[in-house]
């Protein structure tokens, strides 16, 4: 497995204020990595500073195991699809696509064959004489593709690059963009703050939250084993409520602020006393109806159950007077009244200790 | 790999401490480089000059340090006479052109933009006419046998004809004619930004549209009015072609004293004591604008008082201002009650707008048709310049170019204009990326050193420049002229290039770098051709600025070497003929057709 970036320490800051704290990162080759966070959370800023469009503060970046840090962007041998596109308008498409090419002092012949291949490939063989104003947003979208993918740059970096789309296009595209990164094997850092396309594309996700990485992992790693509140309730939706350790070892046993017990599968390395977080994802709670074994067990009142097409919202307000969402594959079975007792499960094993704070 | 392995890939250079403490500040200052060549320039050919020729002021003719020649300047009823007569005509025009420009600067500000837009033209039209093709307009219409007397008696007005020229009513039609553009143009950008929703607010609450008027629209116009009004009286200070060619002996201005103190008397204190008053009461006027209202309405935004220390000064000013609107308002309201009372208010409205639109065409005709009237004189058979020949001749435009005078004043100005567009537009394009894309301590203060050319009058500009070249021997070639309007048009050019990069997208140029275009090629292949159009409007100022410039033409030429506006400008003194209503024609069409290809190059520069 061979590291295509890595950056160490890489530090942004514009006098006082942090931009990117101390940030190492390292993506292999062929990855998709996605940078997720809110807006301001510093990921264009980690872009632009491993594309050299920004100096760093600190810290030092390495493309293909040699230090670029101090390197002009023109020399970093990387591409950018920028959330704008940024296609010259002034040129032709073709020239658009070219440019890259000339820079590299390519012959004629041989920047006209890949200029006609990279057109076909994102099918708009057509449009070579046009000028970019005279195409829609998805067509720009995609000879702003085009024009990354024609000089094979070791790594694409893409800043929200679906952003100004609608959601029919966005997630056409979504699909495009995959679809260029199996059948070419790019390396691609992608930047989004929209989390299904960060789960759907990505290889892994890299959390950024206040100027800093939160967590780093593959979407399922993510989603199932959050390391903190603020990453169970980016991605997803998630129950997640206080409590105190009362006991650890194998399994870890947490006591709410109204004596109730929750069990959970693993240790989650805190001593006891702590307070904690705990959480459980909507669909792994079951409303029980015939009386099944949990590990955990609940009850509380129906608030409402919301059918959303395939799956069911169901609320329900506990005895403690916490709210937990339960989501349910619709079966067709007659769900209880609203106001009616119910029921709530989940097992040890898909609850999660997360630390304290945010 | 972890992190130590990492760092020995390639181990960082153990630099000197001094340099390293020095360089991330070199650096940093690396962008602001492009600064260098222009301030250089303006050094050694505005400030330095101008310095030198202020200071003379302090010395008496020996060299010795004096104070006699202000004391002269002061006691001296002769000079007092000419400040008295400069701020008197300044202040009249102020007057007329801001009453003037208000209803069309109204009238535009109140058009759907795209009809504003081809209306501007025809404010632009005479801003871009040359003052003294204007003003030998004025010549032939106001003579004792000219038009406008002409009409007067066909109309029974007058039983002889007026005395309309070589007198201040002759001044004054000149510069009002010459100022109102201006006036408009400052006025417009903050009468644009008021909000109509206030006015139709105010109605519905009962105040009267006189009312309405006068104490709600007025008053957020004051900054435009106010920028306008000082604009106007600083450059009118400078005047003298106006005053020399429409106006008698008792309407000489400070600027004409100066030039007859340098070019008949050499008399070097006088002429820089006088530069120094000139030079003052522009400031002072200048300064007291901004402790009033505040430099911002200049720049089209409303002036923010609450921001500002409010000086007693201010306050006393603002009391009267208010005084006089409220006076105004209840006066307008008596009247617009009459009105009322007489009209439905439904005829009133349309009565109120066709007024503005009659007041607009008013003012219009009187910026254009004027000039117009060159152009049959110059088709005259005969030897008088008439504004109505009563025949057909193409031979004052053989005179014009069989004259060698005139084709040699012709192909110099077309060379300086070239020339000294080209120095203007690259030192002041290199100056205005700069300017654009880096936020540095003291940026304010580089913009004024760059803008100073404009705030300092050219008549100080045309002595300084005369005084440093005497030494240098450049009086009389056309380096100097170059060098010389190069100073006065870069401004321009910085201002416009500045505005063309500020909408300028720099992800193009990033995106350029990241795909390996390196700073020049960048530049030359994505930035310059992009910004073109732009750049092409800044050439064409500047070129415009030299070719119609005369204050500092009047010095530096000489010789074998004149210019076009200088060749005019000798023959306007010693007699009007036809061959000069001729050049005016042709001058009219070249500037005519310069300012609809400067529109063309505007809007494509807005398409981007
Ligand atoms: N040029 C700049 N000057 C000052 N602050 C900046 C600059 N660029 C970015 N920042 C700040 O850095 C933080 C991270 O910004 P950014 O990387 O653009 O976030 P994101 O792309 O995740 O929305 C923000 O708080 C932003 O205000
Ligand atoms: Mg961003």
């Amino acid at each position: 497995m061979s590291e295509k970036l890595r950056t160490e320490q890489v530090t942004k800051r514009y006098n006082d204020v942090a931009a990117l704290q101390p940030t190492t990162l390292s993506m292999r080759d062929g990855e998709f990595l996605t940078l997720l966070g809110p807006s301001g959370s510093g990921k264009t800023t980690l872009l632009s500073l491993i594309a050299g469009l920004t100096e760093p503060t600190g810290g030092d970046i390495w493309i293909d195991g040699r230090r670029v840090t101090d390197e002009p962007s023109a020399k970093r041998g990387l591409g950018m699809v920028f959330q704008n596109y940024a296609l010259f308008p002034h040129l032709s498409i073709y020239e658009n696509i070219a440019f890259p090419l000339r820079m590299r002092r390519m012959g004629a012949a041989e920047i006209d064959a890949a200029v006609r291949r990279v057109l076909d490939l994102i099918h708009l063989p057509h449009v070579a004489e046009r000028l970019p104003r005279e195409l829609s947003g998805g067509q720009q979208q995609r000879i702003a593709l085009a024009r990354c993918i024609v000089y094979e740059p070791s790594i694409i970096l893409m800043d929200e690059p679906l952003g100004a789309l609608d959601k029919n296009l966005r997630e056409h595209m979504q699909t495009e963009i995959k679809r260029l990164h199996v059948e070419l094997g790019i390396t691609i850092l992608y930047v989004t703050h929209d989390q299904e396309e960060a789960l759907s594309m990505s290889d892994r996700i890299c959390l950024m939250n206040n100027a800093r990485v939160e967590q780093i992992g593959t979407p399922a790693e993510l989603y199932f084993k959050p390391a903190s509140v603020f990453a169970a309730g980016f991605l997803g939706e998630s129950n997640i409520a206080p409590a105190k350790v009362l006991s650890t070892g194998t399994e870890t046993l947490l006591g709410s602020a109204d004596g109730s017990t929750i069990r959970v599968a693993a240790d989650a390395g805190h001593r006891t006393d702590v307070e904690v977080n705990w959480m459980v994802r909507p669909e792994r709670l079951k409303l029980i109806r015939d009386g099944e074994a949990h590990e955990n067990i609940r009850r509380g009142q129906l608030l409402d159950a919301v059918f959303v097409g395939g799956f069911t919202k169901i609320n329900v307000r506990l005895d403690d007077g916490t709210t937990l969402l339960a989501k349910e594959l619709t079966s067709g079975q007659p769900l209880p009244e609203r106001g009616q007792s119910v029921t709530l499960g989940w097992s040890a094993a898909d609850a999660i200790v997360l630390p304290p704070g945010a | 790999m972890t992190a130590m392995s990492a760092r020995d890939y390639e181990p960082a250079p153990v630099a000197e401490p001094a340099i390293s403490a020095l360089q991330p500040r070199l650096r940093r200052a690396r962008p602001l480089l492009p600064l260098l060549p222009l301030f250089a320039f303006l050094a050694l050919f505005f400030f330095f000059p101008v310095g030198q020729i202020l200071s003379l002021s302090l010395f008496d003719q020996s060299g010795a340090i004096t104070s006699a020649n202000f004391a002269k300047a002061f006691s001296d009823p002769l000079y007092f006479d000419v400040l008295l007569i400069t701020f008197k005509i300044a202040g009249w025009t102020t007057v007329i052109s801001v009453v003037g420009g208000f209803p069309v600067a109204y009238y535009l500000a109140n058009a759907a933009p795209h009809s504003r837009n081809a209306l501007v033209i025809w404010v632009l039209l005479p801003f871009w006419t040359s003052f003294l093709v204007r003003t030998f307009a004025w010549m032939i219409l106001l003579g004792r046998n000219g038009a406008v007397n002409q009409l007067l008696l066909a109309l029974g007005i007058v039983d002889a004809p007026a005395s309309l020229i070589f007198n201040l009513t002759g001044t004054l039609i000149g510069m009002s004619h010459a100022m109102l553009p201006l006036a408009v143009m400052t006025m417009l950008p903050v009468m644009q930004t008021i909000d109509g929703n206030l006015s139709r607010a105010a109605e519905t609450l009962g105040a009267g549209r006189a009312q309405i008027f006068w104490r709600i629209y007025i008053p957020q116009c004051m900054p435009g009015i106010s920028a306008a009004a000082m604009m106007v009286f600083i450059s009118s200070l400078g005047f003298f072609i106006t005053p020399a060619l429409l106006g008698g002996a008792r309407e000489t201005m400070l600027t004409q004293v100066i030039i007859t103190q340098i070019q008949e008397l050499l008399n070097w204190p006088a002429a820089s004591t006088l530069s120094v008053l000139l030079l003052a009461a522009s400031i002072l006027v200048f300064v007291a604008y901004d402790r009033v209202v505040g430099l911002s309405s200049l720049a089209g935004g409303s002036a923010d008082r609450s921001a500002r220390t409010v000086s007693a000064w201010s306050r006393i000013l603002d009391v009267i201002g208010r005084a006089v609107v409220n006076g105004l308002g209840s006066l307008c309201a008596g009247i617009g009650a009459v009105f009322a009372w007489l009209l439905p208010a439904r005829a009133f409205r349309g009565l109120g707008r066709g007024s503005s639109l009659a007041l607009f065409l008013i003012v219009v005709a009187f910026l254009l048709i004027p000039t117009l009237f060159v152009i049959p004189a110059s088709f005259t058979p005969g030897n008088a310049v008439q504004a109505n020949p009563g025949g057909f001749s193409l031979r004052w435009y053989e005179a014009v170019f069989a004259s060698s005078d005139w084709t040699s004043a012709a192909w110099n100005s077309l060379v300086v204009g070239l020339a000294s567009g080209a120095v203007a537009l690259v030192l002041g394009t290199m100056a205005a990326f700069a300017m654009a894309w880096n936020r540095f301590p003291g940026k304010t203060a580089a913009l004024a050193v760059i803008l100073s050319p404009l705030i300092v009058p050219r008549i100080v500009i045309a002595v300084a420049l005369f005084f440093l070249y005497s030494k240098l021997e450049l009086v009389g070639t056309v380096t100097g002229l170059v060098i010389a309007h190069a100073v006065l048009a870069v401004p321009y050019v910085v201002i416009t290039v500045m505005a063309v990069l500020a909408t300028y997208d720099r992800r193009l140029d990033q995106a350029a770098a990241v795909m390996g275009a390196s700073r020049w090629q960048t530049l030359r292949r994505i930035t310059l051709p992009i910004i073109k159009p732009g750049l092409l409007s800044a050439f064409l100022f500047a070129f415009v600025t030299s070719f119609d410039e005369l204050t500092v033409a009047l010095f530096l030429t000489g010789g074998s070497f004149n210019t076009l506006p200088r060749q005019m400008w000798s023959d306007l003194l010693l007699q009007i003929n036809p061959t000069l209503a001729a050049v005016a024609t042709l001058l009219l069409v070249l500037m005519t057709g310069l300012l609809f290809l400067n529109e063309r190059f505007r809007r494509s520069a807005g398409r981007h």
